[in-house]
């Protein structure tokens, strides 16, 4: 009768002030954790052929990720515009702390000189943007864990006797917040831009 | 109130976390496009306007974008593209797949209605050019020949460019209100 605070009633109030509040804060915001990759550690290499442990190596930043291949003339090109236009609106607020990340579904032919070669001819800024690739058992495990599809569909004989093949894939770009866990998808060719930078801000307080 | 506390937090929990979805406002437009408004209404063969092709890497491919403007009294057929570009050049669609799956395939022909302007545009008609024999970066020009039914091949200069779709709407919007 004397510890009043501590009553059944009250923390039945309570909990119905608290809790209400807590999930507005936690799921208002609809960044819901979609895939937890926090203790993957996918063995990938950039550009530069330099290995990058996924996403372990990404952690502490938030990171905008794409999934391309090279050889797509349309809705690839449209997912790293939208990326590219994403960096651009970020460095217009001075706001750091994101990686931007473009991991290929066909490794077999993009190879870090291509996905090099890839930035470059697009004339992109590195300095916070990788490409990544590796083993081909490794990038379609990282694609299945986040469930991104990607079919061959149609091929084309080339007269040097290779096959080039083209994908039917998920149109997709991720945020991942700092502790590597999936927290938002988007159609990668039909960014909101907007919408995606406050998310991005959401994820860094 | 036991009932009615528990009632009321699984409710806010359901809304609170019910995740919005985003929505593909994306529908593939109709051939005969809005476009036709920009028409010029005196020409009498068939026009190719506002030509350009995404920059990429030598052996790689990429898509050459355009607007064919029809203002003739007969349908055409595009029925190939030909270009000393690459080792391959072909008439390609994207198309969607269920909600958020994208890929491409060749097309054989494409009809151009009379009187309607099809635009070959991203999300939708490319040429393509697989196994590029050079690179090609922003600014260069590059040649091709698109070949009709009626109107023969036609000779076109597309520009490097790496464009994007909005970008694309609003330059046709502040044209059109000119
Ligand atoms: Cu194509």
């Amino acid at each position: 009768m004397t510890n009043n605070i501590f009553s059944k009633k009250t923390l039945k109030y309570l909990l119905l002030v608290i809790l209400p509040a807590f999930i507005l804060i936690n799921c208002g915001d609809s960044l819901p954790i979609e895939d937890d990759l926090s203790e993957k550690k996918y063995v990938l290499f950039n550009q530069d052929s330099v290995e990058v442990i996924y996403p372990e190596n990404l952690k502490g930043k938030v990171a905008v990720i794409g999934y391309v291949f090279t050889n797509c003339p349309d809705i690839c090109p449209l997912t790293t515009n939208n990326m590219r236009l994403v960096q651009e609106a970020l460095k217009k607020e001075n706001i750091t702390g994101v990686e931007f990340v473009t991991i290929t579904f066909d490794p077999e032919y993009d190879t870090p000189s291509v996905l090099k070669e890839y930035a470059e001819v697009r004339r992109l800024d590195t300095s916070n943007w990788i490409f990544l690739t590796g083993d081909k058992s490794t990038t379609d495990q990282v694609m299945r864990d986040v469930g991104v599809v990607a079919v061959p569909s149609d091929s084309t004989k080339m007269a040097s006797g290779e096959m080039m093949y083209f994908y039917v894939h998920t149109d997709r770009i991720n945020l991942m917040d700092k502790e590597g866990r999936i927290r938002a998808s988007y159609l990668g060719s039909e960014l909101n831009i907007e919408k995606i930078v406050n998310d991005i801000k959401t994820l860094l307080n | 109130m036991k009932k009615l506390m528990i009632i009321i937090l699984s409710l806010f929990i359901f809304f609170g976390c019910q995740e919005k979805k985003e929505e593909s406002t994306e529908k593939k437009e109709s051939a005969k496009s809005e476009l036709q408004k920009a028409m010029k209404a005196d020409e009498s063969v068939l026009q190719i306007e506002d030509a350009w092709v995404r920059p990429a890497a030598k052996n790689r491919n990429t898509g050459v974008f355009f607007r064919v403007v029809n203002s003739t009294n007969s349908n055409d057929t595009l029925v190939a593209a030909r270009s000393n570009y690459a080792e391959k050049t072909e008439v390609h669609e994207t198309f969607k797949q269920g909600d958020d799956m994208m890929g491409m395939r060749e097309v054989e022909f494409i009809v151009i209605e009379a009187g309607t302007v099809l635009e070959f545009k991203p999300m939708s008609y490319h040429v393509m050019l697989i196994n590029l024999n050079e690179e090609l970066l922003a600014e260069q020009e590059i040649e091709l020949k698109l070949a009709f039914k009626q109107a023969g091949e036609l000779k076109i200069k597309a520009k490097v460019e790496d464009r994007m779709p909005k970008m694309q709407a609003k330059e046709e919007k502040s044209k059109m209100e000119m």
